[in-house]
């Protein structure tokens, strides 16, 4: 698979950046670490604005029951394949169920399951990253060999198979995606604890008598934290990607449930008379992909180690 | 090398019997293929288990796995039930249109990505290269299944309304009755368009990384203080060295290539490998999808193999230890 190659958005605002007075200088020199991670994330524009975005959509999302006028099994004959309208902002399906808040509850299935996929892979893969570098030799090889057995499996052809077996929730779902997709996670954190395994300072807490585990959490986990949180925010945006794929072609989440990949199956066959329906859902997808990389950006920048304040 | 070579090789091979396990396995927890007869009471029990016996599912799952993997070594793939017919007879017809479609998407997406990479690096943090990076990452986030919905809309029907005829087909592979390379031409578009459009986004961004790296290496410092035109520089020095991690990405995805074979050729009814999944799985015939399963495992690890090697034999200074 391609590893994406995340170049910086916000560098060039970086290098303008002027140089600072003395002052400043010696206000930079007090900076705690996670003052001097907050104000370089709040530089990166975009991520900023996509982290609100995305804070927003999880409260929409959370209390959506509560603030839209419809249900989303609602139907309404009165009001079926109408377009975009104030009373409809997305319009009404053939049903004449309110898009907008078919998109919500929609929105929940995805959102859910993109954090809990995110969430997961990656204390499965840090755990099997960590203990592979810090303990090396036969650990490291059975756990990489399984790794690597894991990421040659056919992982889009497998997972529609499971969906076909086992009719997914969105529950069963998340699991299916997290047993694909932890592998990319244990490899960035195994290659990061084999860089820091031989530091010094390492050696020395050893060297006192501090336990293995305590020296993998206080000791080694923190330096891996950067790109940990990165490949979380990649892992997030693909598993919205591929729950949406999975409904879309009819193994995923089932209707009467909505889910943007659902909803969209749905909407194409009637795309050329109702196209809002086949807009609204695919651009969500899109939307909340795209703030959740963009985020992963940000967060990059803010966390990267050798970055000079 | 050689023995680095053969070392892989046996890797590969035992990777290889594990993903059978793991698929046999896994598709042996479907329904039983023999459902249907079971449950009809006019087909007497004593004929379901003449079937059983037939089929060979009377047998234990070691004994069927083996008999399985047996026929897969002669080029058997199994028989559906559902279908009547050998698997290898459902799938053989479909490699060409699967090969024909990712070949062309490949080809395209190489000639845009590539040099369109090679340019972000050369002109770093120009406009284009934002652009490009900021399409990228639009690219990252895009459904490729809503990217095809999409160019159907808006390629399909919409131009075919303006422009007063048909230009792009939205599914298929020819008309019926056969139209030729232009009718092939107007079906292929639209898919290829949605299978590039994202690989573009990746390969372009890693073909600027790779030339980035190479762009400050030393010798290349040395090529240009030595009085080399740029164009020798960024082309026969730069590129030969950034073609290397991206051939090998190439190679990679192409194990892959049925995964997302299936999303596309499944939006527009292409009558390949990945649709033919897609209408196996609606079918519930679960013996066409083993074997496609293994098929997609052979050529993952196969291209896996190939990129490992490949990269050994470009680059020279890895070592084969």
């Amino acid at each position: 698979m391609v590893e994406h190659d995340r170049t910086t958005l916000g560098a060039g605002a970086q290098d303008n950046a002027a140089e600072p007075s003395v002052e400043e200088y010696v206000k930079v020199r007090g900076r705690t670490q996670r003052e001097i991670i907050w104000r370089r994330f709040r530089r990166h524009r975009l991520a900023m604005a996509s982290g609100v975005f995305l804070v927003l959509l999880y409260l929409a999302a959370l209390a959506t029951p509560a603030i839209v006028p419809y249900e989303y099994d609602e139907i309404d004959y009165a009001a079926i394949n109408q377009g975009p309208s104030l009373e409809h902002p997305m319009g009404t399906d053939r049903l004449g169920r309110d898009e907008l808040t078919r998109v919500l509850y929609g929105g929940r299935v995805s959102l859910v399951v993109g954090l809990g996929v995110g969430v997961f892979s990656t204390l499965i893969g840090a755990a099997v990253g960590i203990f592979s570098g810090y303990y090396g030799r036969a650990v490291d090889t059975a756990l990489m060999s399984f790794t690597d057995f894991m990421l040659t499996l056919p992982f889009i052809p497998l997972i529609l198979v499971l969906g076909s077996i086992f009719n997914f929730t969105p529950a069963s779902i998340t699991l299916a995606l997290v047993i694909l997709l932890w592998m990319n996670m244990a490899r960035l954190v195994r290659g990061g604890v084999l860089s820091v395994r031989e530091q010094e300072y390492v050696l020395a807490a050893r060297a006192i008598g501090v336990s293995d585990s305590r020296i993998m959490l206080r000791h080694v986990l923190p330096n891996v934290v950067g790109v940990m949180v990165v490949q979380a925010t990649l892992t997030v945006a693909l598993a919205i990607i591929l729950e949406s794929t999975v409904s879309f072609l009819g193994f995923g989440i089932q209707p009467p449930t909505p889910s943007w990949g659902n909803m969209l199956t749905d909407a194409r066959s009637t795309m050329t008379q109702q196209p809002w329906l086949t807009w609204f859902p695919g651009m969500m997808i899109v939307i909340t992909a795209l703030c959740v990389n963009f985020l992963g950006d940000g967060l990059r920048d803010a966390l990267d180690p050798k970055a000079v304040e | 090398m050689l023995a680095y070579t053969v070392r892989k090789f046996l890797f590969s091979l035992v990777v290889l019997f594990f993903a059978s396990i793991t698929i046999f396995g896994l598709v042996s927890l479907g329904p039983d293929p023999l459902v249907e007869l079971k449950n009809n009471p006019r087909i007497p029990a004593e004929d379901v288990r003449r079937i059983t016996e037939i089929y060979g599912l009377d047998k234990s799952l070691p004994e069927r796995y083996i008999i399985w993997v047996g026929g897969l070594l002669q080029g058997d793939l199994g028989y559906s039930f559902k279908q009547q017919s050998d698997v290898t007879d459902l799938i053989v017809p479909r490699i060409w249109p699967t090969i024909l479609l990712m070949g062309s998407s490949l080809i395209f997406t190489v000639m845009i990505a590539i040099p369109f990479g090679v340019y972000s690096a050369i002109k770093k943090y120009s406009l284009v290269d934002n652009a490009g990076t900021f399409l990228s990452f639009v690219g990252y986030s895009m459904p490729s299944f809503w990217l095809g919905l999409i160019l159907q809309l808006t390629l399909g029907v919409y131009l075919t309304g303006w422009a007063g005829m048909r230009i792009f087909y939205t599914s298929g592979m020819t008309s019926p009755g056969g139209g030729g390379l232009v009718d092939l031409l107007q079906h292929l578009t639209l898919p290829v368009l949605t299978l590039s459009a994202i690989s573009i986004a990746s390969y372009s961004r890693f073909q600027r990384s790779a030339m980035l790296d190479v762009l400050s290496a030393d010798y290349l410092r040395t090529a240009r203080a030595k009085g080399l035109s740029r164009r020798s520089v960024y082309l026969k020095h730069a590129l030969r060295n950034a073609l290397v991690p991206v051939v090998t990405v190439i190679a990679l995805d192409m194990g892959v290539l049925l995964g997302g074979a299936v999303i596309t050729e499944t939006v527009f009814a292409w009558p390949g490998l990945g649709f033919l999944l897609a209408d196996s799985l609606y079918k519930g015939d679960y013996n066409v999808a083993q074997g496609l399963l293994i098929i997609s495992a052979v050529l993952i690890v196969f291209f896996n193999y190939v990129a490992d090697i490949a990269y050994s034999v470009l680059d020279p200074r890895i070592s084969y230890g």
